[in-house]
């Protein structure tokens, strides 16, 4: 015990095995889990929306409408004498608020918007009360308390006959501004059907009242829509034909267009949120969307033929197209005259999940998509912009009158026939994305046509995010293939230089400087190249483009100096002695190519070469642009290639060369016919690791591009790369939200990509290790 | 293929050559064939290449070299006459007059911001009337609103009074004396911000009411007043008064100013020692973590784990890791440490401060650690490499000597693995300084208020967020509303992050060339 307890070494050598070995399996694990990690985040995308059957609760009468509050814990329902408002839980009624009108008067008919709240009643005697849901949640000891109320805005008397009021809309602006329409049939002839629409200002005087029936044809008006933000009511009838009214002025409505939607009765009718579509259900089970589309016509007033769009358009010709910013694009043409030609309601696309008759649709309150229920009580949940059918429910509910979502968008409720309310919890975190989103052309609302967009985040609320992935994955290439372009015939040929025709001594001084340039931080080289290099060429664009045709011609010049010099000297010049010959000609090429920039560029350019490129062309020069770019990932790309390269060229075992040059090959023709072949896989090794260094470079892209995501492979604009997207957008997106997990998509491409790259890269180094290892 | 045609031609076709030889005569046919044969062009063009790649890097460091150090010379301030005014301010550039006018415009950088709003001024040459460099012309280096190009006209100090000369002997010293004043006054009010401690307050009176009476007026070279309250000089000199001696004395001045001070302006002067520290903090923090994790991983891989195809495909994964993007390790960073990790410890340890996070958020500890899973490929292959460079020989011996191989490992074959280790370890810190994209995600920012290291427990705060070189050079260059005024700053920035990298590159390069030419001999 004196000499102290002293284990025994294979104790610790047993120790130091298990301790290294568990060690190093876990971390190898971890290190290897990364893509695993990256992928679960973004796989909640490829999760489908749910909804699930919460309850079911009987009411008390015919309940014309139903809704609930913002938090699901609140229902109402508009009975014909009252609005009630119940736990959603057990059904309890907390509060009662009596119909609006007098007491003669009950309630006809009744909508509502979960997104403003809005409630509009329709009486039996051809009035119209507008009122708002409004729910304040107050947070005590106890928990969240949700107090409901119903507030009166105002009623406005519709019809003079005093018909009731079969279906009702209606819509409030900020400022207090009524506008209600409704169908009136009166009791005794149920088809003698009209519509009238009123509109009362903000201090309630009442304005107007005007008879749409004259503009129906006849026709049997079906289904309303109204909405201020949108400027429009719309009129469906039982034959399929949609009538839009323009309210830019509210007081007088104009009839601005007919179509006919849908082959059967439209059955129902409602906006989507922000109210820029409208959702158009119809008898036979369609839905469709419409929103208006800006239509251009352009002229040709000159004598020659021009092709836009791949149109072509004569003299004296002209072509309507859909107004894709054609003013602008075409405007350096002076011989085209582009005209709008109005922007009319048009169908987007339609969805065709119902075979029966659609009875109501409840649009989302928060993202583009709507719930529908048609008369088999199948329910559907799709999503307008992404072209997505969610969520297909047999909900097995018969004669169902009403559907609404919950103003967060987490729930529906549902009224049916048999006076029952049914609650469906809705579990949608990422409708915006499917593979059509990602990948597919997408006709947003607003924009002229289907288009790849990338844009993830906007001003205003009610924005809606576009997350193709297209502009991104064309950034990415357009960088690398410039920087590649740029690179890969430097770095290759300048190794084959160094590796097989230089001096030593350059070659132990030029190698580790390379070397050296690949440790230079990426950050360093966008600054220079976005606050050095990105101003200079564009100030001296006309000169860079002089030089760069020069070089060759110095070259040339050179070599033919140096042919005209006595062989006995060249014979005795040592090794590499052209390069020292060649940098005076090289020089002496760039200054008279800069020198004479200015002059060409008056010359062929009018003394502006942007302008001209732009003004001839319609080439629109970015300051930060794929010139840049290619040259600044060069500059990254350049030190793998090249030391890659040198080394898989000098490793080109001895005795193959020597074999060579002892057959009487020249230095040139071993390089070109022994060394090139030997090399050639590392050569593509070293191609590959260039390339995914070029597609994962960051920092680069971020500083020297515009980080526009544009589909253009014009050389004079910028792109934003998938790399540089994530750099710029993770820090802001929310986390587990759409964009957050979009994002991670793109990084596991990325890692995905370069993985491979890399993988493949270092298989065919192997190859080659392998195979010069016999000689 | 240009040089093996004709000879192809020739050695099938006889009678071509029989003309061959009869038409060309031999001395011109030896320069073509030889032209030809030898791939001159081919060659020259590679060697052009080779050139270019030379330029390239040259273009970079001469660039950083020059533009970084050079913006701490004085530079003479010249003032000119011209029809819209008079300006003074150093010579920023010249390029061919606008509406191919004759002569060259000139760019001044005017400085007073506060009189005049934008630093920057072309003058075209028929606009000037006069060009002097006036001797007594200041330059007076602030806290606020950059420099201010003037003349020193009086200045206050309390009851005196001091015009012309006399006051500018003293000017230095007394906007010394007055900063040093400020200073104290700054501690006091961060002792006590709310006012409430009696027994400094008569103190705090006295030192406000000090440099209440501390002024300067100057005047710009139009003749607008301007006064200026001396503890906001940081710096006054004439420059067109100084010898190459008083301008090197400021030059060291300045430089140790950038060194080793905090940034003003919103990081567009003054020093950027906290992004030196924190990138420096970050670097030691990430070496902390990946060497004992890269070795563990290391010794795993090559002394403990059965060869095997499995093991080789490990080995080459792991490896192959160093190629993917670094952005994607800082989105694995900010979802598993910072939203993963973080939020854990937030939720179990700091749930008081919820919902403001405390780990749960980016910070200087997120960062290290997400570098240090970026370069662990790095020293893992480096270690492997060292670990396969250790002699059979040696292991042998030590094993037919009754060693166990733990015994071995730690006696025998790590010591001779260091050299192997520390150019792992040092490439990785190389490539951790370097490296902006993951640490935007997990905790770099443009101003940190408080270093991560400090002197208040528990002195060291790794969830505090941290400033670093390179984010400074995107953030400045890209972010700042003043991006022209600001590229000195950046161009010295950049110079010394280069510095930085370079070196630990010069080093990992020069240690791997001694180790293996150690080797070398020991195969012999």
């Amino acid at each position: 015990m004196s000499q102290g307890w002293r284990p025994n070494p294979r104790f610790w050598d047993r120790v130091a095995r298990v301790v290294i070995t568990t060690g190093g399996i876990t971390l190898v694990a971890a290190v290897l889990a990364i893509l695993i990690f990256i992928v679960r985040e973004a796989a909640p995308l490829a999760g489908r929306a749910k909804v699930v059957a919460e309850r079911s609760l009987p009411t008390s009468d015919r309940a014309i409408l139903a809704g609930t509050d913002n938090y699901r814990e609140i229902g109402f329902r508009v009975l014909a004498t009252e609005t009630q408002f119940f736990r959603l839980q057990d059904g309890a009624t907390l509060r009662q608020v009596p119909a609006p009108f007098d007491s003669t008067a009950q309630i006809q008919s009744a909508a509502h918007s979960p997104v403003s709240g809005l409630l509009v009643l329709g009486s039996t005697d051809g009035r119209v009360a507008v009122a708002k849901v409004e729910d304040e949640a107050t947070w005590e000891q106890a928990g969240r308390r949700v107090d409901v109320d119903l507030r009166l805005a105002g009623i406005v008397a519709l019809d003079s006959e005093k018909r009731p009021v079969m279906h009702v809309v209606g819509d409030r602006d900020e400022d207090g501004a009524m506008a209600v329409a409704g169908i009136l049939a009166p009791a005794s002839a149920p088809d003698a059907v009209a519509v009238l629409y009123a509109f009362a200002g903000a201090e309630g005087e009442h304005a107007t009242t005007v008879q749409l029936a004259d503009g129906l044809e006849g026709k049997q008006p079906t289904a309303l829509m109204l909405s201020f933000a949108a400027g429009l009511l719309a009129v469906g009838t039982s034959d399929g034909t949609l009538y839009f009214w323009s309210l830019e002025d509210p007081e007088n409505p104009v009839l601005e267009d007919h179509v006919n939607a849908d082959s059967a009765a439209i059955t129902a009718l409602q906006m989507l949120v922000a109210d820029q579509s409208l959702l158009v259900g119809g008898a036979r089970g369609e839905v469709s969307v419409w929103f208006r589309v800006r239509y251009a016509r352009v002229t040709n007033s000159g004598t020659r033929a021009w092709a836009v769009d791949g149109v072509e358009i004569g003299p004296k010709a002209s072509h309507v197209f859909l107004d894709q910013n054609l003013g602008q694009r075409l405007a350096h043409l002076p011989d085209l005259r582009v005209e709008t030609e109005g922007h009319p309601w048009t169908r987007i696309r339609s969805f065709h999940a119902h075979d029966a008759a659609v009875i109501s649709i409840a649009p989302s309150p928060r993202v583009k998509g709507f719930a529908s229920l048609d008369a088999t009580g199948r329910l559907v949940l799709q999503q307008s912009t992404s072209d997505r059918t969610l969520v297909v429910l047999e909900t097995g509910l018969e004669n169902v009158t009403n559907l609404a979502f919950a103003p967060r968008g987490d729930g529906l409720v549902a009224l049916d026939a048999s006076n029952r309310l049914h609650a469906w919890r809705v579990d949608n975190p990422h409708p915006e994305v499917g593979l059509q989103a990602l990948l597919g052309k997408v006709w947003y609302e607003g924009y002229a046509a289907p288009e790849f967009v990338w844009q993830s985040t906007g001003g205003s609320e009610d924005f809606e995010p576009k997350l193709s992935l297209v502009p991104l994955f064309a950034g990415t290439l357009k960088g690398t293939l410039y920087a590649m372009l740029f690179s890969v015939p430097l770095a290759i040929l300048g190794a084959l230089y160094l590796s097989q025709l230089a001096s030593p001594a350059l070659r132990n001084l030029v190698k580790p400087a390379v070397e050296m340039m690949s440790a230079v931080p990426s950050v360093v080289v966008g600054f220079l190249a976005a606050l050095w290099l990105a101003p200079l060429l564009e100030a001296n664009l006309t000169a860079w483009g002089t030089v760069a045709l020069l070089l060759p011609v110095g070259l040339a010049a050179a070599l033919g100096a140096w042919l005209l010099l006595p062989r006995t000297w060249r014979m005795a010049a040592p090794v590499g002695t052209e390069l020292l010959f060649m940098l005076p000609f090289l020089v002496g090429a760039a200054w008279l190519g800069s020198a004479l920039g200015p002059f060409v560029e008056r010359v062929l350019f009018a003394g502006d070469l942007r302008q001209w490129l732009y003004g001839t062309q319609g080439i629109h020069y970015d300051q930060r642009n794929c010139v840049v770019v290619g040259m600044a990932l060069g500059v990254a790309v350049i030190p793998i290639v090249f030391s890659i390269c040198e080394d898989a060229m000098s490793s080109v075992p001895r005795s193959l060369t020597s074999a060579a040059l002892a057959l009487g090959a020249s230095r040139w023709q071993t390089a070109l016919h022994v060394i090139l072949p030997a090399a050639s896989p590392g050569i593509f090794a070293a191609v590959m690791l260039g390339l995914g260094r070029a597609i994962g470079e960051t920092m680069i892209v971020l500083m020297a591009t515009g980080n526009t995501p544009i589909l253009d492979f014009s050389p004079f604009n910028g792109m934003r790369t998938m790399s540089a997207a994530i750099a710029v957008e993770i820090p802001e997106a929310p986390q587990g939200g759409t964009l957050y997990r979009v994002l991670f998509l793109t990084g596991a491409l990325l890692f995905v990509f370069t993985f491979l790259i890399n993988t493949g890269a270092d298989l065919i180094a192997r190859h080659l290790r392998k195979r010069y290892a016999q000689f | 293929m240009p040089s093996s045609s004709p000879r192809a031609a020739n050695a099938s076709d006889p009678t071509l050559r029989v003309t061959t030889v009869k038409t060309t005569p031999l001395s011109r046919r030896r320069i073509w064939g030889d032209f030809w044969r030898q791939g001159l062009p081919a060659i020259w063009t590679s060697g052009a290449m080779l050139l270019c790649i030379v330029a390239m890097l040259t273009t970079i460091l001469v660039l950083t070299l020059v533009r970084g150090l050079g913006q701490f010379w004085a530079k003479p301030l010249v003032r000119l006459e011209t029809t819209n005014g008079v300006y003074m301010g150093t010579v920023q550039g010249s390029e061919a007059a606008g509406g191919g006018a004759p002569g060259e415009r000139t760019q001044l950088r005017i400085g007073n911001r506060d009189l005049y709003g934008l630093d920057f001024r072309w003058f075209e040459p028929s606009d000037i009337k006069g060009r002097t460099t006036p001797t007594d012309a200041v330059v007076v280096e602030r806290d606020e609103h950059g420099n201010f190009h003037g003349f020193l006209r009086e200045l206050h100090l309390g009851e005196r009074n001091l015009v012309g000369d006399a006051a500018w002997q003293v000017f230095a010293a007394e906007a010394e004396t007055a900063r040093r004043v400020h200073e104290r006054l700054m501690e006091l009010d961060a002792r006590d911000e709310a006012g409430q401690d009696v027994s400094i307050r008569d103190e705090r009176q006295r030192l406000s009411q000090d440099l209440q009476g501390r002024e300067a007026v100057f005047e710009d070279a139009g003749g607008t007043r301007k006064n200026i309250r001396l503890e906001h000089v940081v710096r006054a000199y004439r420059p067109n008064d100084m010898g190459p001696m008083a301008k090197s004395r400021l030059y060291v001045a300045r430089f140790w100013e950038f060194v080793a001070t905090n940034p003003r302006e919103s990081n567009t002067e003054g020093g950027i020692f906290p992004a030196l520290f924190g990138t420096v903090l970050m670097v030691v923090l990430m070496t902390l973590a990946v060497v004992p994790l890269g070795v563990i991983a290391a010794l795993y891989l090559h002394e403990y784990a059965r060869e095997g195809p499995l093991l080789r495909a490990v080995r080459s994964a792991v490896g192959n890791l160093a190629g993917v993007p670094s952005i994607v390790f800082g989105m694995f960073g900010l979802a598993f440490f910072v939203y993963g990790v973080g939020g854990n410890i937030d939720r179990m340890f700091f749930s008081e401060a919820l919902p403001t996070p405390t780990f749960g958020t980016g910070g200087i500890l997120w960062a290290s650690m997400t570098l240090a899973l970026l370069t662990l490929p790095v020293v893992v292959v480096a270690t492997e490499e060292g670990l396969s460079a250790v002699p059979r020989a040696s292991r042998e011996g030590s094993l037919a000597l009754g060693a166990t191989q733990w015994q071995t490992l730690r006696h025998v074959v790590l010591p001779q693995a260091v050299p192997g280790i520390l150019t792992g370890v040092i490439l990785a810190t190389s490539r951790a300084a370097g490296e902006v994209a993951p640490l935007m995600l997990t905790g770099v920012v443009k101003l940190a208020p408080s270093l991560a290291l400090d002197g208040s427990a528990p002195f060291v705060h790794l969830e505090r967020k941290f400033m670093h070189l390179g984010f400074h050079i995107y953030d400045v260059s890209m972010q700042s509303p003043n991006v022209e005024a600001a590229k000195p700053m950046v161009y010295s920035t950049t110079l010394l992050l280069l510095i930085l990298v370079v070196a630990l590159n010069a080093t990992a390069i020069t240690v791997r060339n001694r180790m293996r030419r150690r080797y070398r001999g020991a195969a012999l």
